[in-house]
């Protein structure tokens, strides 16, 4: 444990216990029939760290033993983050049925375009593909969780507590991961050391932004909103558009006219 | 340096900032909420007296009567005017907008295909009117034909009041957006 590093391994631990606490957080506030997707990632971080923890203790920090045990644990992390995330989202607008049918496909497929071509942005070696890949699903954890709130935002829909923290948890966590590993995957000789360090520090201020976000109980007050009978959109919709397409018209010739000078 | 962490940087900048943008602006706008249906706010209550300011003929009139200084004055206020006007108009499209925007968030369904092509227009229309502002702050005359624009704009105003009317869904939809504003659901600013 000696080639880890002291920082590292103080890091790690806070992070366990933070990880212990948000998962008692979780169940005392009973928040986990809320957030099961959340509590399962929780639960799964939390042995993942440990199984790493053990696994390099084992094995040693430079076994390659050790490095796919680690990687495929943080694999199936990642597929529990990105159905947490997905959770989220149904939490924030999934009482809008029609924006909500519309919005989650248009997510979704965001999220497989942005890790598609993330990923294909990948190094030749095995080492710099598990990068790579880890980078792909993070910056579509990222663009995922930004197109929610815009999307949001679109529609006048105000994202509520503690949804909204535990959103920004998520995304501060990507959105660093993204940097952390694509400077790793440049400079790695000289920034290897600091990677493992420097993302424990991030998932540990995610960890502390959900602890604080579920500090209390979530209670789901608002019932569904009284949705309006389908007619009204369907009549006023199309109207609005052809209206639209005719003040652009309007506009267009507008434009197009000589200026008049007085 | 590679040119990859250049574009995750970037990357992580504009995200960072749509974040912050998408956060910010959805509950600043609520200091300035007001009810959809607050007729007292309508722009659109004005368009006589911009229509009588931008007729073409007045300034001929003016120029013969008053002289082209005179004439270049008053053309000058007018472009004023016309910018306020401009502003205003699309104060009130923004306004219908949202109310559509609304409507969509509380139908059971809503058409992908509409929902992108009023995105597609509206972004059109504003670039639009960008352009049209450029040119008036320009020196261009203000035209006498912005007053079919804003007639349909108007008409666009009514057609939404009229569509809530008829289905007899207003107040209740009223009730709904307030009560969905109060438990912080739904923004109607």
């Amino acid at each position: 444990m000696a080639d880890i590093g002291i920082l590292v391994s103080v890091a790690w631990a806070l992070c366990v216990v933070f990880e212990v606490c948000l998962v008692a957080i979780l169940f005392y506030r009973r928040n986990d029939r809320r957030f099961p997707g959340f509590t399962a990632y929780i639960a799964a971080a939390l042995v993942g760290s440990v199984s790493a923890f053990v696994a390099y203790k084992h094995w040693g920090y430079k076994s390659k033993l050790a490095y796919e045990v680690s990687w495929s644990l943080q694999a199936a992390v990642t597929v529990l983050r990105t159905l947490a995330v997905m959770e989220l989202c149904r939490h924030v607008l999934a009482r809008y049925r029609g924006i909500w049918l519309l919005i989650s496909r248009l997510l979704a497929a965001t999220f497989v375009m942005v890790a598609i071509a993330a990923a294909a942005i990948g190094g030749r070696s095995a080492g710099q593909r598990v990068l790579s890949a880890d980078r792909a699903a993070n910056l579509a954890l990222a663009v995922a969780i930004v197109g929610l709130f815009v999307f949001a935002r679109y529609y006048q829909v105000q994202p509520r507590e503690p949804m909204r923290s535990m959103a920004v948890g998520f995304f501060l966590y990507s959105c660093f991961v993204v940097l952390n590993n694509t400077i790793l995957a440049t400079v790695f000789d000289r920034f290897a050391p600091f990677w493992n360090f420097l993302s424990m520090l991030a998932f540990l201020s995610s960890l502390l932004v959900w602890c604080w976000a579920l500090r209390r109980p979530f209670a789901e007050t608002a019932s569904a909103p009284n949705m309006l009978p389908a007619g009204i959109y369907q009549a006023f919709s199309p109207e609005v558009n052809l209206r639209l397409r005719r003040l652009n018209e309007r506009l267009r010739q507008l434009s197009k006219q000589p200026a008049e000078r007085p | 340096m590679s040119p990859v962490l250049y574009v995750a940087a970037a990357v992580s900048v504009v995200l960072v900032a749509l974040l912050i943008w998408s956060l910010r602006s959805s509950s600043g706008e609520r200091h300035d909420a007001r009810t959809l249906d607050d007729p007292g706010r309508s722009n659109l209550q004005y368009f006589p007296q911009i229509h009588q300011a931008l007729a073409g003929e007045d300034h001929e009139f003016l120029i013969s009567r008053g002289g082209a200084k005179l004439a270049r004055l008053v053309a000058g206020e007018r472009r004023d005017v016309a910018l306020q006007f401009l502003a205003a108009l699309q104060e009130e499209f923004d306004r219908l907008m949202r109310l559509a925007r609304v409507i969509a968030a509380l139908s059971p369904e809503v058409q992908p295909v509409q929902e992108f092509e009023r995105l597609r227009l509206t972004v059109i229309l504003h670039c639009r009117v960008q352009a049209i502002r450029a040119r008036l702050a320009f020196g261009a005359r203000p035209l006498p034909e912005m007053n079919a624009v804003s007639t349909l704009v108007s008409r666009l105003a009514v057609r939404m009041e009229a569509a809530m009317k008829e289905l007899g869904e207003r107040a209740a939809l009223a009730a709904e957006l307030a009560s969905a504003a109060d438990r912080g659901d739904v923004d109607v600013a």
